[in-house]
C-alpha cells in the first residue's frame, strides 16, 4: 500500500473557506449571467424596449445595454448564489451528528 | 519522494502549494505543442478572415447578426445555438466515454492558454529547477529582471488575446484603428481589458486550480467513464515493489522481485495539477499525458520496455480485452450523428426571410378623411440571404383591406433589416373591436416563399 500523504493536511482556516465560497459564488453566477445575457438579449432588442423616457435614451444603446444588463444579470445570480452557499453552510448537517463514541 | 511540491491542495484560496510543472519531451508533448499551435493559431488568426468583402466570423452583437462565412444569423435563429450547444454537449460526452478526458488534456481553452503561460514563464525564468531556485532568492536583479520580464510578455499576450476576443465581436480592422488612433470606444476598452485581465489569471496564476475548483465538467466526467474508456494509468503490478536501480541492474533485481518503478519523481513533476499518477486514476488528472512522457523518456534510459505510465483502460490493467464498441458508444453516436444530421438540414433549409409585426403604439385606430378605418404596423422584413430582394406586402384574414405605404415594393438587402409603415385600411363599419389578421411578405423573384406574422386590427367597438 502507497502512503498516501492527504491525511498530512492540515484543516483548512475560516477564512480560506469564506474565501473559496466567494470565489465559488462569483463563479457560478458568472456562468448564469453568460447564459441569462444570451437569452434575455436573443429575445429583446434595447432599443426596442425603450419607451418614453425608461429606459433613458444611453442606456437603450445596444453595447451599453448589453454590458449593463450583463452585470445586471450577475449581481442578481451571484444574490441568489451566495444565499444558497449561506443557507447550506450555515444549516444543519447530517455530518454534523456526534459520531458513537468508539469502544 | 518530495513531498513538499505536490502535498494536497484542498482550498481555493488557502495557500497552495506552488506547482513547477517540469518540461518534457515526447510524443505526447509533441501532440499537446501542434494541438496548442493550431488552436491559438485558429482563435487568434479567424478574426482576420474576410470573406465577401466582410470579416468572415464576426458575432457582430451592435448589428444584432452573426456572420458565419456565407451564413447570416439573426436573434430569430437562436433555437440553432441552443441546438449547437447541445450537439457539443453530446460530442464531449462521445469523446469521454471513448478518449476519456481528451479535451481536458489537449483541447480546453484552460490547458492551451496555460502552456502558453508555461513557455513564457520558461522563457522569462528558465526550467523547473532554475524557476524553483529563483522563487527561493532574495530580491536581486537577475530576479528582478526575469519576474518582470515574465510578466511584461504574460501581460502582452493577455491584452492582445482580450483584443482578438471583443474582434470576434466588434470588426477587428476598427478596432486596430481604434487602438491606434486612441479612439477606442470605452464599452470595447473594457472588454478587451477584462477578457485579458481573465486570461491573464486563469493561464497566469490559476491553472490547474481552474480545472480542480471551478470546472463543472472535471466533477461529471467519470459519469461517462466506464471500464473501456481510455485513461491515463500506472501499471502498478509491473511497477511496485519500486526502488533505485541502475541500468543493466534490471535481471538481477526482478530476481530479487523489485519492479520497474525507479521511483525518480519525474511523472510526479511533470505534471501540471500536482498528482502523482501511481495512486491510481484521480479526478485531479487532466490527462494531458506528460507523465507518459517523462516515465518513457527514464525507462529508456535504463534500458526497460515503456509503457510503466502509459494510456490503459481499466479493463486492460485487470488482463480483459478492451471493447471499443459498446452499447454506451453507440448511442452517443447515433444521437449524434441524428442531431448533426439534422443541424445540417436546419441550417441549409432555413427559411431566407422573416417578418416582424409592430402596432404603432399611439392609437388604436383612427377615421381617415375618405371614411376608412386605419390601423399603422411597423413591419420589419429580415432578409438572412445573400442577395437582395423585393417583397409584397398583404394582409390576409380581413376583407377588403389595403395597404397604403410610402414603399410599396421594399427592396432588402442581403444580410439586411429593414423597417417600413404600412397603414391598413378598411371601409368604415366593415369590422367592430379587435380581429387577428396575418401580414404576408412575399419574396417577388421566389412566388413560393412567403412568411407571415400574426397582428391584431381594430375598429370601433
Amino acid at each position: 500500500m502507497i502512503e498516501t500523504d492527504k491525511d498530512l493536511e492540515p484543516p483548512a482556516s475560516p477564512w480560506s473557506r469564506l474565501r473559496e465560497a466567494v470565489g465559488v459564488v462569483l463563479w457560478s453566477s458568472f456562468l448564469a449571467a453568460c447564459l441569462e445575457t444570451m437569452l434575455f438579449f436573443a429575445w429583446f432588442d434595447p432599443p426596442l424596449l425603450s419607451h418614453d423616457d425608461f429606459p433613458p435614451a444611453w442606456l437603450a444603446q445596444r453595447p451599453t445595454a448589453y454590458a449593463v444588463g450583463f452585470f445586471f444579470f450577475w449581481c442578481c445570480s451571484a444574490v441568489a448564489a451566495a444565499f444558497t452557499a449561506y443557507l447550506i453552510e450555515s444549516g444543519p448537517h447530517a455530518s454534523d451528528v456526534p459520531a458513537k463514541p468508539q469502544q | 519522494m518530495n513531498a513538499q511540491l505536490h502535498a494536497p491542495q484542498h482550498s481555493l484560496y488557502a495557500a497552495q502549494q506552488k506547482i513547477y510543472p517540469r518540461e518534457v519531451t515526447g510524443r505526447f508533448a509533441r501532440l499537446r505543442v501542434a494541438a496548442v499551435l493550431v488552436l491559438l493559431g485558429i482563435f487568434y488568426g479567424l478574426p482576420w478572415l474576410q470573406w465577401d468583402g466582410r470579416q468572415a466570423v464576426l458575432f457582430d452583437l451592435p448589428a444584432r447578426k452573426f456572420y458565419i462565412f456565407g451564413i447570416t444569423f439573426f436573434p430569430q435563429d437562436f433555437f440553432l445555438l441552443t441546438w449547437l450547444l447541445v450537439i457539443a454537449a453530446l460530442s464531449l460526452f462521445f469523446f469521454t466515454a471513448l478518449g476519456g478526458r481528451l479535451w481536458c488534456g489537449y483541447a480546453c481553452p484552460q490547458t492551451v492558454w496555460t502552456q502558453a503561460f508555461v513557455w513564457m514563464e520558461r522563457l522569462a525564468e528558465g526550467k523547473r529547477a532554475q524557476r524553483i531556485k529563483l522563487d527561493k532568492q532574495p530580491w536581486t536583479f537577475n530576479k528582478l529582471w526575469r519576474k518582470s520580464l515574465k510578466q511584461v510578455l504574460w501581460i502582452s499576450f493577455s491584452v492582445y488575446t482580450g483584443y482578438s476576443f471583443v474582434g470576434y465581436f466588434s470588426p477587428i480592422h476598427g478596432l486596430a484603428e481604434g487602438i491606434t488612433q486612441f479612439s477606442l470606444g470605452s464599452w470595447e476598452t473594457f472588454w478587451v481589458l477584462f477578457y485579458g485581465f481573465a486570461t491573464y489569471g486563469n493561464a497566469g496564476h490559476m491553472r490547474e486550480q481552474v480545472c480542480k475548483y471551478m470546472c463543472p465538467y472535471a466533477r461529471f466526467q467519470s459519469a461517462m467513464f466506464d471500464r473501456n474508456t481510455l485513461i491515463i494509468s500506472y501499471d502498478a503490478k509491473r511497477g511496485e515493489p519500486r526502488g533505485s536501480r541502475a541500468r543493466g541492474d534490471n535481471d538481477q533485481l526482478a530476481k530479487q522481485g523489485q519492479g520497474d518503478c525507479v521511483d525518480c519523481t519525474l511523472c510526479v513533476q511533470a505534471c501540471p495539477t500536482g498528482i502523482d499518477i501511481r495512486r491510481g486514476l484521480q479526478y485531479d488528472c487532466i490527462a494531458c499525458a506528460a507523465c507518459i512522457d517523462a516515465c518513457d523518456a527514464v525507462m529508456d534510459k535504463l534500458g526497460s520496455p515503456r509503457g510503466l505510465v502509459r494510456y490503459s483502460t481499466q479493463a486492460q490493467l485487470d488482463g480483459k480485452a478492451t471493447r471499443i464498441l459498446r452499447l454506451r458508444i453507440f448511442i452517443y453516436a447515433m444521437l449524434l450523428t441524428l442531431l448533426t444530421a439534422g443541424f445540417g438540414y436546419a441550417v441549409t433549409h432555413r427559411m431566407p426571410f422573416d417578418v416582424d409585426v409592430l402596432r404603432d403604439r399611439n392609437a388604436l385606430y383612427r377615421t381617415t378623411s375618405e371614411g376608412l378605418i386605419e390601423n399603422v404596423y411597423s413591419i420589419r422584413i429580415i432578409n438572412k440571404d445573400q442577395h437582395p430582394h423585393a417583397f409584397q406586402l398583404s394582409i390576409d384574414g380581413l376583407p377588403n383591406a389595403t395597404i397604403d405605404t410610402d414603399v410599396p415594393q421594399p427592396v432588402v438587402a442581403g444580410g439586411a433589416v429593414m423597417t417600413i409603415v404600412i397603414r391598413v385600411r378598411v371601409p368604415e363599419g366593415q369590422e367592430h373591436g379587435g380581429r387577428d389578421i396575418e401580414v404576408i411578405a412575399k419574396a417577388i423573384d421566389r412566388p413560393a416563399l412567403h412568411v407571415t406574422s400574426k397582428a391584431r386590427f381594430f375598429a370601433e367597438p
